[in-house]
């Protein structure tokens, strides 16, 4: 094909969109470009002059998928940076909820995003005719996820316990324990999730990238450890500015990033099971071997895939985590608030799409002076313009214009780009 | 618990926190027990989570539907069309109404009304316009006379149950 015009427009009227556009004249690549009106950091700037105790509440409000995930980023950041400890029941209890948020999103996107293109269905609002019971499945795994925020944070969306210091409300021990059995009940969908996707033919396009996540000694790593990359290796997380560069390119408000190595990288759930595969559990490891997936794995399009693994992952430990924290009993506690000191703190945290950064600067009262958030977003985009620069060359010879655009958008719906979630007006006409 | 009352929006961004206010201004001048305000944020798909179990939803949300700031309009999911036009390449971009019909294909049916609030100004930066928490105030008052009435013909189980 010498000629090749895609433009897949994406228009809301308040802000934010993701326009696919390649343009291919005389068998030559002029341009290719994934246009996102990154969220306006304004977030930043709201935080400054507030008091270090509110950052969790205004920054879990960016995002209603990754709500969880900003409140923890922005609660270490924010601890970090006063000195505050928190208990190892604060650091259960955290990673039980994070799990939870990663599930939910996890089962969101693999079910209502990315497998109406494999189920031959425009989207999920045309999957439910013919595959009610892959939805309705979906609907259980989500609404277990969706039901243990609630138990652990007070609320379905939005955590309301969650504050510097610790939790303001512990969870019923009854209840988190029916959530360990129900986890157990939901095994079978599980399976034939796995079993669902291990049938799905994801497309095969490969480029050598790089991987960065989170690395913890101890686990398979959502909550702490270091920053880790598949080329550069581990690094503080306090150190993250040297990895995280981040650059203005001319066609996105949304900065881009790139590694220390001068390349664009990966987040996200393919990064973390390229990065940290042998920390899963045996039963993930074998369902990633079951839908193909062998690390190193370098196809953008198995994130999707990998995302499953995750899921596996996370409801066979789940139980058992939840367990552990209730042998060793639930205690009250008072969090203790107060800054010890003024500083800087960096608060990383896997969420579902990636690692997310908050730093703070916080005076001795406790007053922010300064605010950084790097969103996986923003991360991800260099690398998802760096696949499509790779692979439309390809693609061009294999598919035409229809199959090309779908596999673009495919490509972009596997990372799930976080596009304009900060608002969320009905705009309708009255019928 | 029968009826929920679910605000919708970012506080974070002016007038687009309407839904969560009118949540808020119902908890502080108290339900009753069979019906409960939650603010539901910027909720997606987690909202049919927070919808099951209830008989009756009243969904509160900013909306442009070319009326002047503060317009309160009353309508159920059938009665309006989605101007949205979606990628769809990404979990984040939300039409509550189609997602409502996704939910009520799949059993999460409670009967849903919605309380549209029109918008004045959408920018960074929290607090309401002056018109549109006079309209979060008419809503808030709308929908305690629409319990009342549910109360009365005792649609819902009584207090207590």
């Amino acid at each position: 094909m010498h000629n090749l015009s895609v433009n897949v427009h994406h228009v809301t009227r308040v802000e934010g969109h993701g326009n696919i556009v390649v343009d291919v004249k005389g068998g030559t690549l002029k341009d290719v470009r994934l246009d996102i009106v990154e969220s306006p950091r304004f977030f930043e700037a709201m935080l400054r002059g507030r008091n270090y105790l509110e950052a969790p509440h205004i920054t879990c409000r960016i995002c209603g998928i990754c709500s969880v995930g900003h409140t923890c980023s922005s609660l270490k950041a924010a601890e970090a940076a006063g000195g505050v400890p928190v208990s190892r029941q604060t650091v259960a209890l955290r990673k039980i909820i994070l799990d939870a948020e990663i599930l939910q999103s996890h089962v969101l996107h693999v079910y209502l995003l990315a497998a109406p293109d494999f189920l031959g269905a425009g989207s999920v609002f045309d999957l439910v005719p013919d595959h009610k019971e892959v939805v309705l499945r979906a609907m259980r795994l989500k609404g277990f996820a969706n039901d243990l925020c609630a138990v652990v944070g007070g609320r379905h969306i939005h955590p309301l316990s969650m504050c510097v210091g610790g939790f303001t409300k512990i969870p019923e021990a009854a209840e988190l324990e029916h959530m360990a059995e129900h986890a157990v009940e939901l095994w079978p969908d599980v399976e034939a999730t796995v079993e669902l996707f291990g049938t799905l033919k994801v497309p095969a396009y490969e480029r050598e990238m790089e991987f960065v996540s989170l690395k913890d000694p101890e686990e398979y790593a959502f909550y702490g450890g270091d920053l880790f990359s598949s080329v550069g290796g581990p690094m503080p997380v306090d150190d993250y500015r040297r990895r995280v560069n981040e650059y203005v390119v001319p066609h996105s408000t949304a900065k881009h990033t790139r590694s220390e190595s001068g390349n664009p990288y990966m987040v996200g759930a393919l990064a973390r099971v390229n990065n940290n595969f042998d920390q899963l559990v045996p039963e993930a490891k074998e369902a990633a071997a079951a839908m193909g997936l062998a690390v190193p794995c370098h196809n953008p399009y198995m994130n999707n895939i990998a995302q499953v693994v995750e899921i596996v992952h996370i409801l066979k430990r789940l139980p058992e985590r939840i367990e552990g924290l209730l042998r060793e009993g639930l205690r009250e506690e008072v969090p203790d608030q107060r800054p010890r000191r003024a500083g800087r703190g960096v608060g990383a945290t896997e969420v579902p799409r990636g690692v997310l950064f908050h730093e703070y600067e916080i005076e001795k009262s406790g007053r922010i002076k300064a605010a950084n958030c790097i969103i996986p977003t923003g991360q991800n985009l260099a690398n998802i313009e760096a696949d499509m620069r790779a692979f439309v060359p390809r693609m061009l010879g294999e598919h035409d214009q229809d199959e090309i655009t779908l596999l673009l958008e495919m490509l972009v719906r596997a990372y799930d780009p976080c596009i304009s979630c900060s608002t969320h007006l009905l705009e309708v006409e009255f019928v | 618990m029968r009826v929920k009352i679910l605000g919708v929006g970012n506080v974070l961004l002016g007038d687009e926190g309407v839904g969560p206010r009118v949540a808020a201004l119902l908890a502080e001048r108290g339900l009753p027990p069979w019906a409960e305000a939650v603010d539901c944020g910027v909720g997606g798909w987690a909202l049919l989570d927070v919808m099951r179990g209830a008989q009756a939803v009243y969904l509160v949300d900013a909306a442009d539907f070319g009326g002047r700031p503060g317009e309160v309009r009353r309508f159920e999911p059938s009665d309006a069309v989605s101007r949205k036009t979606l990628a769809n390449l990404s979990l984040h971009e939300g039409d509550l109404l189609a997602i409502l019909r996704v939910g009520r294909e799949v059993g999460v049916a409670p009967k849903v009304v919605v309380y549209a609030v029109q918008v004045g100004r959408v920018a960074p930066g929290v607090g309401l316009t002056a018109p549109v928490e006079r309209g979060a105030q008419e809503a808030a008052r709308c929908i305690e006379e629409e319990l009342r009435g549910l109360a009365a013909s005792s649609v819902p189980s009584p207090p207590g149950v």
